[in-house]
């Protein structure tokens, strides 16, 4: 979670995964999000960061998201850190218009980071939530 | 002791007695026992080992074996101390004083019983007789340090400070030059400071009086000299500053005022004390133009030399005016809005009683919410404000609009910032207390729970949301949201342990206006036991304080305790149990014969079926009564491995508590309380009016009438009660016993000194205070309510003319909406007056369409926007809920907000 001046305003969620067939080990993030009047603010980055830095840490090279075929600034955010389209699931979505998304996927362990920073985010605490899928 | 024993058994009682005082129980009791199977008469062991079963809890046999041995030997003293010692045990302070006085007759010399003598004399505050004893035990062992300080203070708490501060020095006379040790600086530098205290707090009245007997310049001088040996430094500053002060030198006062606040620039003290050296001080604060322009200058050096202190930026705010007061304010609102502050408003809230200054604030953060809306920045600023400054802006306007009474701005506020970041948990409480405040008392515990929801780990937010939920009378809601943070095992209880008062006296309330006096009676006099006990703490302290040096503390916990009943958490559950009493004897609930009256309808099998149930029900109650304490005894003793059994409530529901025979005379105990103690109350005197009527009392319902004649002789209440009085003694019949006439000739007596009713008919009393006050609705309510009294003809009058009042708006310059004279507590009452008093229920019900129009957010009027309507916030609030609940990610609150949030 993501603290502005103690007021939660973020939080990213993510889960480890077994790749079928090896022994491989990846990384889906279920979800991301900020609070609309707090955006622009690198907390987003700062989040995503912070899970990749975990990811690299552990030697784990795969990330992977979904996310809806027409929201362009999240693609956008997603590619600045290294993010690819690799797939297009029809019909994901059962209850929003497109339902189509895509998955975006990051394969690059040295990636560079783009990383924004405020100075206002002193008290910026994360916490990374892993939960081991068998 | 056992001297009348031979040697082994003298030796076996001494052991008893090192038994007792090292709590060996069982050892001790054998040993009594083996002297009893030779001597089954002695009368000391027979007292000790009843004093010994005392202690473990085998009381009734104690008392029998105790008194058994006092009456073997009514020539010992170790009788008849020990007697005393098992009174004392009880709380039976007066007793064991009659006890320890026999046994000093027998053996005047006796320390230890002169020293037990004397803590109950200070418990009971007999104070001559503290000081006598006191005074034994000095002669007795002059070598004891404790001994003279315990006659130093029964001096002072006699208020004999001379005489205190003489002894204190005679002691000082008997220590050596390098006194004290190091292990004892401490003690001695709280001697000393206790010393000069005396006179540094003396009664003002007495100062005067002192200062011809140079007492300040003594204890001035007296500082001074001993500045070494006092360790509490701070202490020691400002005991020197406060003589300073009073003795006039001010410019050095003023110096050590600064040395104070470069200490601690926060204390409000020190600056008010600056202020008085600089002869800028008013009790009043009403300063005028040339004092404000000095003080202002003032706190601009002082800002500038403490400039972390938030003190010295609050100050100027109360005594600035007009536009360097919204100067002020400006420079003083703006950081705390940019840092996220959620105590600002509370901070600011004393200004709302200055003439003007609300308006002024609510000007100001409405140009600072414009400015931030439109440009991201304050009015004239150059920074860019982080986005939750908007968020807590209209956080302090909802709080500045609920002040004022205009509620529905105040929501469009709060649910704006409720919307621009809804993970702030403070913004739900404060909606919370907004609709509470609007009278939506359903939907303010509602919005409390949400709060409660977004962190179960606070305790503040659950103790907030039982007591909006207690408000709203959903007493077994609250009671389970309580429990949450109690103690697991013995749950409810605990609260009560816990001397949890606020809840108490909160469900208490509750309970009461449900109707359910028996569970309000036991919640207020819970609480008027906590009370009990708190004296009864002071106990320890009196040996513990003597013997530690803690004096200074000492004298203010007894004081303190002196004046216990007069907190307003006593005054309330004394007024509440008072209410409770009045309202059962005018309502007593129905006898067993009655009962048998209504069974006497049914018919025989529905009766049999009834009875069975009942029969049922009681059995259940019992058995699980039992089981319970069984429980209970069990797991007491397992755990400790001594017995803890508290049994359970044999009363949970009070229900033995409404079977008192004479409930007014059960309030009258109370009501003697509150005179004591709430003398300034005008509720005190009201229940005392009403108590008094109902027990026939005429002058000491007369006294009341006059005790809230003193208080406040404009008050509508006040009113009320003295042409009620007076319309009841005129309907009275001619007095016949000489009682009757004595009253009619006081009363004879003091009418003419009541100018509102001297030379007056009951009516032109009436019509003069509608004169005096003939917009205010609560005046005219009285008037109405009392014209129906004295003519129950006038009824239509009265009806039409309490409808014909207007609820006026209150004149001011602010930018939004009307505000409008009504207290949504008065209209209820009103209300009230329409449909209980004059009858009249057509007019009740226009009435409550009336003001459902003003409240729309009340449930009582059932306006509009409150949660007895459909389309309310608190219904949309259920409706959202339940849609969550069909497709919501997880229960914690935090995340369903982001639920529909993406990058």
């Amino acid at each position: 979670m993501a603290y502005y001046s103690d007021i939660c305003v973020g939080a990213i969620a993510c889960r480890l995964e077994k790749k079928e067939g090896g022994g491989q080990v990846r990384v889906y993030i279920m979800t991301l999000g900020v609070l609309a009047p707090y955006r622009g603010l690198g907390i987003g980055t700062k989040l995503l960061n912070h899970a990749l830095d975990l990811c690299s840490k552990q030697n784990i090279s795969e990330v992977y998201l979904h996310v809806q075929t027409n929201n362009e600034d999240a693609i956008n955010f997603y590619k600045k850190f290294g993010f690819e389209i690799t797939e297009t699931i029809q019909n994901y979505y059962t209850n929003i218009t497109p339902p189509d998304c895509y998955v975006l996927t990051r394969n690059n362990i040295i990636a560079s980071y783009l990383r924004g920073s405020d100075q206002r985010l002193l008290h910026c605490f994360m916490g990374f939530a892993m939960d081991v899928l068998h | 002791m056992g001297a009348s024993l031979p040697n082994k058994e003298a030796n076996l009682f001494k052991l008893i007695v090192k038994s007792y005082e090292t709590k060996q129980y069982k050892k001790g009791l054998k040993a009594a026992d083996t002297i009893l199977k030779k001597f089954p008469d002695h009368g000391e062991t027979l007292s000790m080992k009843g004093l010994t079963l005392n202690c473990m809890d085998r009381k009734s046999e104690a008392y029998e074996l105790v008194r058994q041995g006092l009456k073997n030997d009514l020539k010992s003293h170790v009788c008849w101390h020990v007697y005393g010692l098992l009174y004392r045990s009880d709380r039976e302070y007066r007793e064991a004083i009659k006890c320890y006085r026999n046994a000093l007759k027998i053996d005047p010399d006796n320390i230890e019983i002169l020293r037990d003598l004397s803590l109950l004399q200070a418990q009971m505050r007999d104070l001559s007789g503290f000081v006598e004893t006191r005074q034994q035990l000095l002669t007795l062992k002059p070598n004891h340090r404790m001994n003279w300080i315990g006659f130093s203070v029964a001096h002072h708490l006699n208020s004999n400070a001379s005489k205190a501060v003489e002894i204190l020095e005679a002691y000082e006379g008997t220590l050596e030059e390098d006194y004290p040790p190091e292990n004892e600086r401490c003690e001695h530098g709280e001697m000393l400071l206790y010393k000069i205290g005396y006179i540094v707090n003396w009664p003002p009245d007495l100062i005067s009086l002192l200062e011809e007997c140079g007492f300040l310049e003594r204890a001035l001088d007296e500082l001074h000299k001993k500045e070494f040996k006092i360790v509490d430094k701070l202490a020691y500053k400002e005991q020197e500053v406060s003589l300073l002060v009073k003795l006039g030198h001010l410019q050095e006062g003023e110096a050590l005022y600064q040395a104070l606040l470069s200490m601690n620039p926060d204390n409000y003290r020190y600056y008010e004390g600056l202020q008085k050296c600089v002869g800028l001080y008013l009790e009043d604060g009403q300063y005028s133009p040339d004092q404000i322009d000095q003080l202002d200058s003032l706190y601009k050096t002082l800002v500038q030399q403490y400039k972390w202190s938030s003190a010295v930026k609050r100050i100027p705010l109360d005594f600035l005016q007009g536009d360097k007061f919204r100067e002020a304010a400006d420079n003083y609102i703006r950081p705390l809005l940019t840092k996220g502050v959620p105590s600002l408003f509370s901070d600011l809230s004393s200004l709302y009683n200055h003439p003007g200054k609300a308006d002024i604030l609510e000007q100001l953060i409405l140009e600072l919410e414009q400015s931030i809306r439109m440009t991201g920045q304050y009015p004239g600023g150059t920074n860019k404000e982080p986005p939750s400054t908007l968020m807590w802006t209209l956080f302090l306007l909802a709080q500045h609009y609920d002040r004022r009474g205009q509620f529905e701005i105040a929501l469009s506020k709060i649910d704006e910032a409720i919307e621009h970041t809804p993970t702030v948990i403070d913004l739900y409480s404060v909606k919370s207390r907004i609709l509470k405040h609007a009278g939506d008392l359903v939907a303010a515990a509602a919005f409390a729970d949400e709060a409660r929801c977004m962190d179960l780990a606070d305790r503040y937010v659950n103790s907030e949301c039982v007591k909006r939920m207690l408000q709203a009378d959903q007493v077994s809601l609250a009671e389970k949201t309580a429990v949450l943070f109690t103690k697991d095992g013995d749950q409810h209880n605990n609260l009560h342990d816990m001397q949890c008062m606020w809840y108490e006296l909160a469900s208490g309330e509750s309970y009461f206006r449900q109707g359910d006096l028996g569970r309000a009676l036991k919640k207020f006099l819970a609480v008027e036991k906590h009370y009990a006990d708190i004296t009864e703490d002071q106990f320890d302290f009196h040996s513990y304080c003597l013997r530690k040096m803690t004096l200074r503390s000492y004298v203010e916990m007894l004081k303190f305790q002196d004046q216990l009943h007069s907190h307003s958490y006593f005054h309330k559950a004394a007024a509440g149990a008072i209410r409770c009493y009045i309202k059962l004897h005018d309502s007593p609930p129905k006898s067993t014969a009655e009962e048998d009256d209504d069974m006497a309808k049914l018919l025989p099998s529905q009766k049999k079926k009834m009875r069975q149930k009942q029969r049922k029900a009681e059995a259940r109650a019992k058995k699980e009564a039992e089981e319970k304490n069984e429980e209970l005894s069990a797991s007491g003793i397992s755990k400790s491995g001594k017995r803890h059994v508290k049994p359970v409530d044999p009363d949970p529901n009070g229900e033995k508590l409404l079977k008192v025979e004479d409930p007014l005379s059960e309030a009258t105990k109370y009501l003697k309380l509150l005179q004591k103690n709430s003398p300034d109350s005008l509720e005190t005197h009201l229940l005392s009016f009403e108590l008094y009527t109902r027990k026939q009392k005429t002058l000491l319902a007369f006294q009341a009438v006059k005790q809230l004649l003193r208080l406040d002789p404009e008050h509508p209440d006040s009113h009320r009660c003295l042409i009620k009085f007076f319309h009841k003694v005129g309907s009275m019949n001619a007095p016949v016993t000489d009682n009757e006439k004595l009253i009619w000739s006081v009363l004879e007596a003091e009418r003419p000194n009541i100018s509102q009713v001297h030379e007056k008919s009951l009516f032109e009393a009436n019509n003069s205070v509608l004169d005096k006050h003939k917009d205010s609705l609560m005046h005219r309510a009285a008037f109405v309510e009392i014209l129906h009294i004295l003519d129950s003809n006038r009824k239509s009058e009265a009806v039409k003319f309490i409808e014909e009042t207007t609820n006026n708006t209150v004149p001011r310059n602010g930018a939004l909406g009307p505000i409008r004279e009504w207290k949504l507590k008065d209209c209820i009452a009103v209300h009230n007056l329409l449909e209980t008093v004059l009858t009249d229920q057509d007019a009740a019900l226009r009435w409550k369409v009336r003001c459902a129009d003003y409240f729309p957010y009340s449930t009582y009027f059932e306006g509009k926007h409150s949660s007895a309507s459909p389309n309310s916030a608190f219904n949309q609030l259920r409706k959202n809920s339940e849609n969550e609940s069909v497709n919501h990610i997880t229960s914690n609150g935090k995340l369903e907000a982001f639920k529909d949030l993406t990058i």
